[in-house]
């Protein structure tokens, strides 16, 4: 029971996130295939040649999984860290500053939350010239809010906390308060914002390319997704143009969540006792009921 | 079993899982309640107190676990009942006044609603008869009986004590525990709020477990007072003794930083130092670090309980009969 | 009622920044994309109908605040221009025909997967730590890891295509028409089952989360700790005096969340041409309709404020502490 050791929800989302980042890192160099070529019949079924078949367009669909991994998670992880730094500084000056200022962020918080990303998004990426750069801004113009949100009402509850208190004491200048004292206090908070943006991205980035918004003739998690669809692959049976992709998306947030499940753990250790206890509680054959359990350890 | 004692707790070990392991919050409590009397239990906070109260009803949320000892009521022992019989003693035989008020009854619900349920819980009532009997509740604690419409947020802090206190009479249970009833309150409040339980007490004829970490409040009530620390008792007799002869290095701590009922009123802060991290107990007595009497004995062996007067028990290992 | 003013005061600040979004955002992209926009649309709408849409989108080459103007006016006699994709209908008339139908999905969907994840998220946490709270969190996590619409394609292959037990698209039988007959409603009922259990499926394991959790804090109050002291039975305290108190930060949520929710089961009706708001959004894209984007950007903006404040009506009548205020 050493608190020092890695959780094993942590551990098992470390171990799919490294997976997936090696095979963002080296896959394009491993893949067999250049992932947008014709290289073979389409639509065909899992085989030796092709891992996980061919696609409508006759691709490589393994190579295809790999190559969208780099792009997807690239733009996830800036956007996720985009709107990270974003929520923060907002979030952090609102809930610092006080008064007008915090009035007026909080107003622009909550009525950036209060109008539906998906949509706004179809809009900006309409107008906005295909392409990653303009994808970046979508997703954080549409995903920022819900960062600067939590993060604020976090600041407000440390700003009555001594080490604050002591440096608007010692006239420390705000904004030295808010990313000196304040925001270096709330790493686990930060890093549990960062996760959750970027699960974010990653989700709506998928929702947008299958919506056929972005840049089509990039090989991404979406775009896989949106030429399986156009190309029926459901009506041909065509399972493996889509298993692999949503696979890899699902995997990815999970073990994203899984760490943050484990953030929560280790910054409240009280949230693991109970675990403990209904664990020390079945080791000794009791299950526990409505009331105190009463245990009697002879020996 | 009509000579067993109203309550008598035996060697009661209460333990909390914490992330470094289970951790004693309460080692080894023994204490005999008798019918009418009101038994004081003081001590600093996180000495246990409430540890000991919610577990006579066995209601301690997790991850608390009792693991060891016998809670007796009237010759049952708590610590064996089934969840039936659990719920059937609860309330009836033991009822509870917590300490702050605000937070002891829902926010959503009525004032009604609260005590309501109890009557038709146990005692199987109709709702409207349930309501008249919730009605004279409050009229016996002094609040108008209109008052079951609202909800607890509508109230004053004292009147939501005095809520509190009808609630923890409606089954007239012989044995009411008090846990700090009157911290959260300013001081008029509380004056008043106390005047209405010894009232009470007297017309009812009730035994009561007060718990305070206030020896000004304990020694205009209580006929007698167990003093905890660490959670263990290191003292128990009866009020009037306690006050005149304690013996424990920490009662007289206690008692060194009362002044009087009548003078200015202190907290128990007058002892250096601050109760043990109850996962890192040291070896030998837990008080020794904050003591002024300690002999070398103290280091390595834990002082019992022990007879020292008629009545008079102490766990020290300087003080002899 | 203060806080409902508050909150009101809110949404109709949200619905003008959404109006000034869908104007300014045209214009502030860069390479004007407006002006390709008409280019693109002369070959294929007439000249008096190409001027109406001008209008209604306030280009009208006078000087921005006048543009403005214009724009405002048009809207508000609920004039959104034509749409491109169903031309010569009217965006509004376009619009109409899809928001009953994602009124029907998304409120039936969101309301069955919030009334069932709060549920499992009461069991889970007054049985935290058993068998229940250890299996099933991880594994909704792990389903709601899936995008909406993938869920969507699978339920769809699994028992539209491979089964063949549930119908594959559209909202209902194409061989009925609209009535209130019941083989209507039960082929609406019957059209409406896979994509609202995707739906579900999908968006369950957050509401079981956040419900649990808000339960984890509850069930540590005196309130709970003296509902078991009065002896009263499991199943009250969990629900009466629990989850009572465990749902209203989840209702707070459930505003904030509808947005999102929204998104996902939008991209699941394009899954089951379900002619939705959804739908229409994919034929928008497809033949680069912006009309019909803008007009169902504001419909569902609109439409989501309004079920905020819907939402904090609920709230004030769940809490009575908000209610002097
Ligand atoms: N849920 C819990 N987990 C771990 N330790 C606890 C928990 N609740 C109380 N304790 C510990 O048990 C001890 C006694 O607490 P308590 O009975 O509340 O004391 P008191 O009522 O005298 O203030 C304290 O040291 C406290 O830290
Ligand atoms: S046993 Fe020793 S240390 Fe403990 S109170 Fe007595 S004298 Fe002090
Ligand atoms: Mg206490």
């Amino acid at each position: 029971m050493g608190s020092t050791k890695i959780p094993r929800k942590a551990a098992v989302g470390l171990a799919i996130l490294g997976v997936f980042f090696l095979m963002a890192l080296v896959g394009p160099l491993v893949a067999p295939y250049d992932p947008s070529a014709f290289v073979d019949i389409p639509l065909q079924p899992p085989s030796r040649a092709h891992l996980l078949g061919t696609t409508g367009q006759g691709q490589d669909v393994w190579s295809q999984t790999i190559a969208g991994a780099r792009a997807s998670l690239l733009v996830g992880f800036v956007a996720g860290l985009a709107m990270t730094t974003i929520g923060a500084t907002v979030g952090a000056i609102a809930g610092t500053f006080g008064g007008l200022v915090d009035d007026v962020l909080s107003l622009l918080t909550n009525v950036s939350l209060v109008i539906p990303g998906l949509p706004l998004a179809v809009v900006l990426a309409a107008y906005l010239p295909a392409g990653t750069r303009a994808l970046l801004v979508v997703l954080v113009a549409t995903g920022w809010a819900w960062n600067a949100r939590v993060i604020r009402a976090q600041v407000l509850s440390l700003r009555n906390k001594d080490f604050v208190a002591a440096a608007i004491v010692t006239g420390e200048s705000r904004l030295h308060i808010v990313f000196r004292e304040i925001l270096p206090n709330m790493t686990s908070v930060l890093a549990s914002c960062f996760i959750s943006a970027t699960v974010y991205a990653i989700g709506a980035q998928v929702g947008l390319e299958f919506l056929g918004l972005g840049d089509m003739s990039v090989v991404t998690w979406g775009t896989n997704l949106y030429w399986a669809s156009n190309d029926a692959a459901l009506l041909t049976g065509a399972w493996w143009t889509l298993v692999p992709t949503g696979l890899s998306v699902a995997l990815v947030g999970t073990a994203l969540v899984l760490v943050s499940f484990s953030l929560d753990e280790i910054t409240n250790p009280r949230l693991r006792a109970v675990s403990d206890w209904t664990r020390a509680l079945a080791a000794r054959g009791i299950r526990p009921g409505a009331s105190t359990p009463v245990v009697r350890d002879h020996g | 079993m009509g000579s067993a004692p109203l309550l008598a707790v035996e060697e009661l070990v209460v333990a909390y899982q914490t992330p470094s392991g289970p951790v004693r919050a309460v080692d080894r409590v023994s204490f005999v309640l008798e019918r009418g009397e009101v038994l004081g239990l003081v001590g600093e906070s996180g000495s246990g107190k409430s540890t000991v109260a919610q577990a006579l009803a066995r209601i301690l949320a997790p991850p608390a676990m009792i693991t060891g000892g016998r809670v007796l009521f009237e010759g049952h022992d708590v610590l064996a009942m089934n969840e039936d019989e659990l719920r059937r003693f609860r309330w009836r035989k033991m009822s509870f006044v917590l300490q702050s008020a605000m937070n002891a009854l829902s926010p959503v619900l009525t004032i009604g609603d609260q005590i309501i349920d109890v009557l038709v819980t146990h005692e199987r009532t109709s709702k409207r008869v349930a309501r008249e009997r919730a009605a004279h509740l409050l009229e016996l604690v002094g609040i108008d009986p209109t008052r079951l419409a609202s909800h607890p947020h509508e109230l004053s802090g004292g009147m939501r004590q005095r809520v509190g206190i009808a609630l923890a009479l409606a089954l007239h249970p012989p044995l009411v525990v008090m846990d700090e009833p009157t911290t959260a309150l300013d001081v008029v409040v509380q004056h008043e709020v106390l005047s209405k339980i010894a009232e009470l007490k007297e017309k009812l004829g009730l035994s009561v477990l007060f718990i305070t970490h206030d020896m000004s409040i304990v020694s205009q009530f209580a006929t007698r007072i167990g003093v905890l620390y660490a959670g263990r008792l290191v003292e128990t007799a009866p009020t009037r003794e306690l006050f005149r002869a304690p013996r424990h290095p920490y009662t007289k701590g206690l008692l060194g930083s009362f002044v009087s009922i009548h003078g200015p009123r202190r907290k128990l802060v007058g002892i250096p130092g601050s109760p043990p991290d109850l996962r890192r107990l040291p070896a030998g007595c837990a008080f020794r670090a904050r003591c002024g009497e300690a002999a070398a004995q103290c280091a390595t062996e834990a002082p019992v309980l022990r007879v020292i007067a008629e009545d008079h028990h102490t766990a020290c290992h300087v003080v002899s009969p | 009622m203060r806080y409902l003013l508050r909150q009101l005061g809110l949404y109709i600040l949200a619905a003008w920044a959404s109006l000034t979004l869908n104007f300014i955002v045209p214009r502030l992209a860069p390479g004007d994309p407006a002006s390709a926009m008409f280019a693109r649309y002369k070959g294929q709408l007439q000249p008096e109908a190409l001027a109406a849409l001008r209008e209604a989108f306030g280009f009208t080459g006078g000087p921005l605040h006048e543009q403005y103007a214009a724009y405002l006016a048009h809207l508000f006699r609920g004039d959104l221009g034509v749409s491109v994709a169903y031309f010569p209908a009217k965006v509004t008339d376009v619009l109409a025909m899809g928001l009953g139908w994602t009124a029907l999905l998304t409120g039936s969907s969101v309301v069955v997967a919030f009334a069932l994840g709060s549920l499992l998220g009461v069991i889970a946490a007054w049985r935290r730590g058993g068998a229940f709270d250890t299996t099933l969190p991880p594994l909704l996590v792990f389903l709601g890891a899936f995008p909406y619409f993938w869920l969507a394609m699978m339920l769809l292959y699994g028992f539209g295509f491979t089964l063949d037990v549930l119908p594959l698209r559209h909202a209902y039988a194409d061989t009925l028409a609209p009535s209130l007959s019941f083989s209507f409603v039960a082929s609406v009922a019957e059209h409406l089952l896979l994509p609202a259990t995707s739906i579900v499926l999908a968006s369950v394991g957050g509401w079981m989360l956040s419900m649990r959790s808000s339960m984890i804090g509850v069930l540590a109050e005196d309130y709970v700790t003296m509902a078991h002291a009065k002896g009263l039975s499991p199943l009250r305290i969990m629900f009466h005096y629990a989850a009572r108190n465990a749902l209203l930060p989840n209702v707070t949520g459930f505003g904030m969340a509808l947005g999102f929710v929204l998104g996902g089961s939008l991209l699941t009706e394009i899954v089951f041409s379900y002619p939705g708001q959804g739908y229409l959004l994919v034929q928008a894209v497809r033949s680069q309709d912006y009309p019909l984007m803008q007009g169902i950007f504001l419909t569902i903006t609109m439409a989501v404020l309004a079920a905020n404040f819907l939402v904090d009506v609920l709230y004030v009548w769940l809490d009575p502490r908000t209610r002097g205020r």
